[in-house]
Order: structure tokens, then C-alpha cells, then sequence
């Protein structure tokens, strides 16, 4: 199977679409206000016509690509072009600005290439094995999951936990619309028959992502920073082998961090950069230089957040739950296409998975060459100013949500989503959280109520049986640490 | 200063909403009559979402009250100094109205005048909005809105072979 799956991938037409996702992911990457997430969803389109793995390998390469583009603007520009890279501009950017430019973009490309391959590692070990655990999973033990995913999404993702449950609670109300799981009734349809149906995954997720982020930039009063890449030197790309392996136990822990942040649902790069270079700052011989252009923040920065690439697939292939915002784009991308991700994956479509997996090392391979041959190209892209490029966005915004159904409904209800991203930024709320809330309220809904009809109305069995029940008790545990900690919070003076 | 009471009264806003939301899903949730289930039925999360939205929106709001007031922060001159000098740049929520107006207006006229007229206007006149520079270069962004939309179009409605919305201008 697994080597029909790599033969799969190793056609003209497949890793053509891989080079071209990887390649155009690095731009849309490196671009600030352009996010990976923005990205993967403006390509689903383009993917309706697609075979899956053709399509599927086209939205892995702009995944791979667009989350290592991020740090040529946060090292050149001390821009992050995504927040995963928010890190890399630490160090990264005093870098460029001592000349040593080339040397920071060599190191990061490379740990950006072996945490990927690293995280993928994990997600080829890990991934079949857990399929197998989850396929004698019941509706108490998916209730259980979906829950603690929402929880810990709403949790972290925001400074406030209040507003982090407020936005999975729209999320949830999202998610309501349309036929009730289990008995189909129709609810909160408004007397639309276009919501019968509910609403549609990809034009909310297009305005939560895209629309919204052109209706922050018309807020901005910001004029666009003058570009100038005569600045600095992209000589002195030279790199010692000894050099490289004195990093190797922080890449290691950056890596485990990204891969370990990427498998826990709804956190992914933006968080894990950060993080793992907390890690490697606290146990570093010489905390004091971080900050100044050391090359060991850069390695902390960029392996994890390419790490946490192949953790976020883990339990989108596994469960169904995507790991980050992109990899619940990715889900919609298996939607599209009548494939829905989750344990049966493994046995049903068990070419495509491992197809999946070797089109995401063929990406990482494609981002490392490309990143290195056409930098130069990719440092001019970063010119193209943002109020010519996000209108542009906009018309692709709606190609995609209308070419879903054909229905210009659903270009409303992207405009719509578009609207409540913004106020939800006004008011400090957390997008992710709602996400998860949009996508998850039907298993959490389905689960519960299949369960409970098995027990003809009784909870008890989703606290008594052994899986369900340790995870709805880390959920509360979760749940009281974090209002504990907020209450601890030192008061702003 | 002037950030924390703006924060303040955001959230004292957000909080009021959530207990909006709150009122309206209860409200929406009396008509749920799923007879059919065992167990819990069709307005069970509904009603608890409710419950919740009621309880986050009176932490919100009486959390917003009790925060600390600082009684001066170093930061108010520099804030007001930033924003003085940023008043010759359109944006803020006029120019926000006024996008979210233009897209209406586009959704609106996309099935009347079909995808390619209305996207090339639209497209044009955002960019208008966006542009922060007062030096506007109209044949720039005459020249790319047209070749970046018929090259979509084209793209999408002849090789992707995707429908778009085509009205009498198709």
C-alpha cells in the first residue's frame, strides 16, 4: 500500500501541484498580512477540480510553504509574515541588521526543513498507531475529546478565558444551524432554505480569515513602511556542519515543542514559536545575548513552528480535529472532495493517507531548494504593496465561497463571517476558538446525543468509562487552572 | 488611560451583546420541539449555550467594572501624539463602513451584472479605499485591477471550468 501511495505522488502532474502549492505558499507566506490559512483557503477552489491527491498535495505544499515564507519578512523587514514567525523577528532581524542577513536565512531555512521532516516523522509514527486506538472509540469517548479540544482551544488561545468560551459558544451557535444531528430537526433556519442544510465550512471560514483581514487593513491608519532590500547583504550564506550540530539539542526541543503544540488541537505555529524560544532563551549558557542576533533564537523559532506542521495533521488524520486554523481549512479541502478525515481514513483510503505523506516530504524537499534558488525573487514579492493585493483576494474570496454550491448565498454568508471576524478582533476575541466551536459542535452534539440514547438518558457512562472519563476530568482540571490562574493575573498598574 | 477606558468600554459592550445572544437563543430555542429524541433533544446544547453566553456576559461585564483604574500612565502623550499625526491617513471606521458597504453593494450586483464587471468595478474601488498614500497612481490600479481580474476570470470560468455568477454582462 505504501508503495502504491508514493507511485501515487510521483507523477508529473502531482509533484508539479506540489512545487507550485510549496512555491506559492512561500509567497503568500513571506507577505505580511497574507497568512498560510488565507492561503490554503483562496487555493481550495482551484481544487474542486482536482483529483484528491492532486488536490490534497497542492493544498500540503501551500501549508509547508506559506508556514516557512514567514520568516523572510520577519527576519528582513522585522515584519513576521505569519505569526508563526513572530519569534524568528527577534533575532532574526539584529541579524540582518549586523549584514549577517544571508547567515540567518540559511539557518532558519534549514531548521525549518528538519523540524519539518522531523514532525512528519512523528505524524508517519504516530498517526497509524492512533488511528487504530480511535477506531474502537465510541460516542462517549469522541464527546469526551471534542470537548476537551473546545476547552483547551477557548483556554489558551486568548488573555481572557471568558471571551475565549464567548467565542466557542458563537462557534457552537454556528454549528446549531440547520437539521439537529440524530432526529433532523430543523432549527435557527430563519425560514431559509439555504440553511437547511447549515452553514457552509468554507465561505465562514474565507470571511473569518479574509475578508476580515481587508476590513482591518481599511481600519488601519498605518501608511506601508517604504521597502528596501539594498540594505542587506545576501552573501555569506556559509554555514559549518560543527556549528550546526552545537544546536542540535535545541532544535530537538523545538522541535518536540512545535510537534507537540501542533497535536494539541487549535494551537499550532502561532503559539509554539513563541514558546520554543522561551525554552531555549531559559536553558541557554548565555540567556543575556537573546534578543541581540544569535543564531540560537532563530533555531528555537523556525523548528518549531515547521514542527508543528506535521503535529496539527496528526489529529485532523486520526479524529477529525484539526491541530491549527490551516489544518481545519485542510479538513474542508477532504470535504470537498466526500472524504472525511478520522480513523476510517486509514483503512478506506489508506493510499491517499500515505500519498498525503510523502507529498508533505516532497514539499519540505521542494520549500528547501526553492527557498534557497529563487530567494532573491521571493525578497521582491514582499514589495507588492497590500491595498493593490487584498482586493484582489477579495475576488478570489468569492470565487470560492460562490464555486462551493454555486450559490451566491454563501458569498453572503462569507461577507457575514467577514463582518464578525472584524468586531471579534474589536473586542479582543479569539477567532480560533470559534472555529473549533463551528466544527466541533456537531460531533460534541452528535456524540452526546447518540450516547445518551444508548443509555436511554444516562450520563454516568461518559464519567465511568475509563477513556471518557479521565478526559472530561483533564477537561475540568483544564478549566480551573485557567480561571485560578486569571484571577492570580498581576493587575495592570 | 485613554486605551484602558476605551478597553473597558469594549468590554462592557461585548458583555451586553453576549447577553443579547443569550436572550435570543433562549427565545429561539422555545420553538425546538423535538420529539422524536431520547435523552436530550434538539434544544438541549442550544439552551445550555444559552446559559452559558448569560454567564460570560455578566463575568465580562462586572469584570470590566472592578479592573484597577491606573491614575496616570506615562504612555497617554505618545498615544495622543500618534494619533494627531496619524489624521492625515484615511481609515478607522468610516473607511471600514465604507468597504463593508462596497462589498454589499458587489454581492448585490453580482448576480444582476455577473462576475466579471462587478469584480472589476469592486476590485478598483477598494483598492481606492485601501491606498493610504495620497499620491494616487489611477492608471497603476486601473491596469492591474484589469489584468489581475480578467486573468482570474478566465482562469477559473475556462480552465478550472468553475460557474460563476454571470448576469446580463456575464
Amino acid at each position: 500500500m505504501i508503495i502504491d501511495a508514493i507511485l501515487s505522488v510521483l507523477t508529473f502532474k502531482t509533484i508539479f501541484f506540489i512545487a507550485g502549492g510549496t512555491f506559492l505558499g512561500i509567497i503568500i507566506g513571506s507577505i505580511p498580512g497574507l497568512t498560510v490559512t488565507m492561503g490554503v483557503a483562496l487555493f481550495l477552489p482551484v481544487t474542486f477540480v482536482m483529483t484528491p491527491i492532486d488536490g490534497l498535495s497542492l493544498l500540503m505544499g501551500l501549508y509547508i510553504g506559506g508556514t516557512s515564507g514567514g520568516l523572510i519578512s520577519a527576519i528582513l523587514l522585522n515584519i513576521p509574515g505569519s505569526p508563526a514567525a513572530i519569534a524568528t523577528t527577534y533575532d532574526g532581524h539584529p541579524m540582518a541588521a549586523q549584514g549577517r542577513a544571508g547567515k540567518a536565512l540559511t539557518i532558519s531555512i534549514l531548521c525549518s526543513f528538519f523540524g519539518g521532516i522531523f514532525s512528519l516523522a512523528i505524524l508517519f509514527s504516530i498517526s497509524p498507531i492512533l488511528a487504530d486506538v480511535a477506531l474502537r472509540f465510541g460516542p462517549y469517548e469522541y464527546f469526551a475529546i471534542a470537548l476537551f479540544s473546545l476547552t483547551l482551544v477557548a483556554g489558551l488561545s486568548g488573555d481572557s478565558l471568558a471571551k475565549g468560551m464567548a467565542a466557542a459558544g458563537i462557534g457552537l451557535v454556528v454549528s446549531f444551524v440547520g437539521m439537529a444531528p440524530v432526529t433532523a430537526y430543523p432549527r435557527f433556519t430563519f425560514g431559509f432554505p439555504e440553511l437547511d442544510g447549515g452553514i457552509a465550512l468554507l465561505p465562514a471560514l474565507i470571511g473569518l480569515f479574509a475578508v476580515a483581514q481587508i476590513l482591518e487593513e481599511a481600519e488601519s491608519r498605518k501608511k506601508p513602511i517604504p521597502f528596501r532590500t539594498e540594505r542587506f547583504s545576501l552573501r555569506d550564506m556559509g554555514f559549518s556542519l560543527r556549528n550546526g550540530l552545537s544546536h542540535f539539542t535545541n532544535w530537538l526541543r523545538s522541535s518536540l515543542i512545535g510537534t507537540g503544540i501542533g497535536i494539541l488541537p487549535g494551537l499550532g505555529g502561532a503559539v509554539c514559536n513563541i514558546l520554543a524560544y522561551g525554552a531555549a532563551k531559559k536553558y541557554s549558557k548565555h540567556p543575556e545575548k537573546f534578543g541581540t542576533g544569535i543564531t540560537d533564537g532563530l533555531v528555537a523559532s523556525e523548528s518549531s513552528n515547521n514542527a508543528s506542521t506535521g503535529g496539527a495533521l496528526v489529529p485532523l488524520m486520526t479524529l477529525g480535529i484539526p491541530g491549527d486554523n490551516t489544518a481545519a481549512i485542510l479538513l474542508a479541502g477532504f470535504m470537498i472532495h466526500g472524504i472525511t478525515p478520522g480513523p476510517m481514513l486509514f483503512e478506506t483510503q489508506g493510499v491517499l493517507v500515505y500519498g498525503i505523506f510523502t507529498a508533505l516530504v516532497i514539499s519540505n524537499l521542494f520549500m528547501l531548494v526553492a527557498m534557497f534558488a529563487f530567494m532573491r525573487g521571493f525578497v521582491k514579492v514582499l514589495s507588492v504593496p497590500k491595498h493593490i493585493l487584498l482586493p484582489i483576494v477579495m475576488a478570489l474570496c468569492v470565487i470560492g465561497s460562490y464555486g462551493i454550491n454555486n450559490r451566491l448565498f454563501d458569498v453572503g454568508c462569507m461577507l457575514a463571517f467577514g463582518v464578525l471576524g472584524w468586531i471579534m478582533k474589536k473586542a479582543s476575541m479569539p477567532i480560533t476558538p470559534l472555529l473549533l466551536g463551528f466544527i466541533l459542535g456537531p460531533i460534541i452534539e452528535v456524540n452526546l446525543r447518540r450516547g445518551l440514547m444508548r443509555t436511554q438518558g444516562d450520563f454516568t457512562p461518559f464519567l465511568t468509562q475509563p477513556i471518557s472519563g479521565a478526559i472530561l476530568g483533564v477537561t475540568v482540571c483544564i478549566v480551573i487552572v485557567t480561571i485560578v490562574r486569571q484571577f492570580k493575573k498581576p493587575k495592570p498598574v | 488611560m485613554f486605551l484602558d477606558k476605551q478597553q473597558k468600554y469594549r468590554d462592557i459592550v461585548t458583555g451586553c451583546v453576549l447577553l443579547l445572544l443569550s436572550a435570543a437563543l433562549f427565545w429561539a430555542s422555545q420553538n425546538i420541539r423535538d420529539f422524536a429524541s431520547i435523552g436530550v433533544g434538539a434544544n438541549f446544547l442550544p439552551l445550555l449555550t444559552a446559559w452559558l453566553f448569560l454567564i460570560l456576559g455578566l463575568a465580562i461585564v462586572i469584570a470590566s467594572f472592578r479592573k484597577t483604574k491606573p491614575v496616570k500612565s506615562g504612555n497617554d502623550t505618545s498615544i495622543g501624539q500618534e494619533e494627531a499625526g496619524e489624521d492625515a491617513v484615511f481609515g478607522g471606521l468610516p473607511s471600514v463602513f465604507l468597504s463593508i458597504f462596497l462589498m454589499v453593494i458587489y454581492f448585490l450586483c453580482l448576480e444582476k451584472v455577473g462576475f466579471l464587471v462587478s469584480t472589476l468595478v469592486y476590485v478598483f474601488l477598494q483598492i481606492q479605499i485601501l491606498e493610504k498614500d495620497k499620491k494616487r497612481n489611477h492608471r497603476l490600479f486601473f491596469a492591474t485591477t484589469l489584468i489581475a481580474v480578467v486573468l482570474l476570470y478566465f482562469l477559473f470560468a475556462n480552465v478550472f471550468d468553475i460557474s460563476l455568477p454571470s448576469g446580463i454582462l456575464g
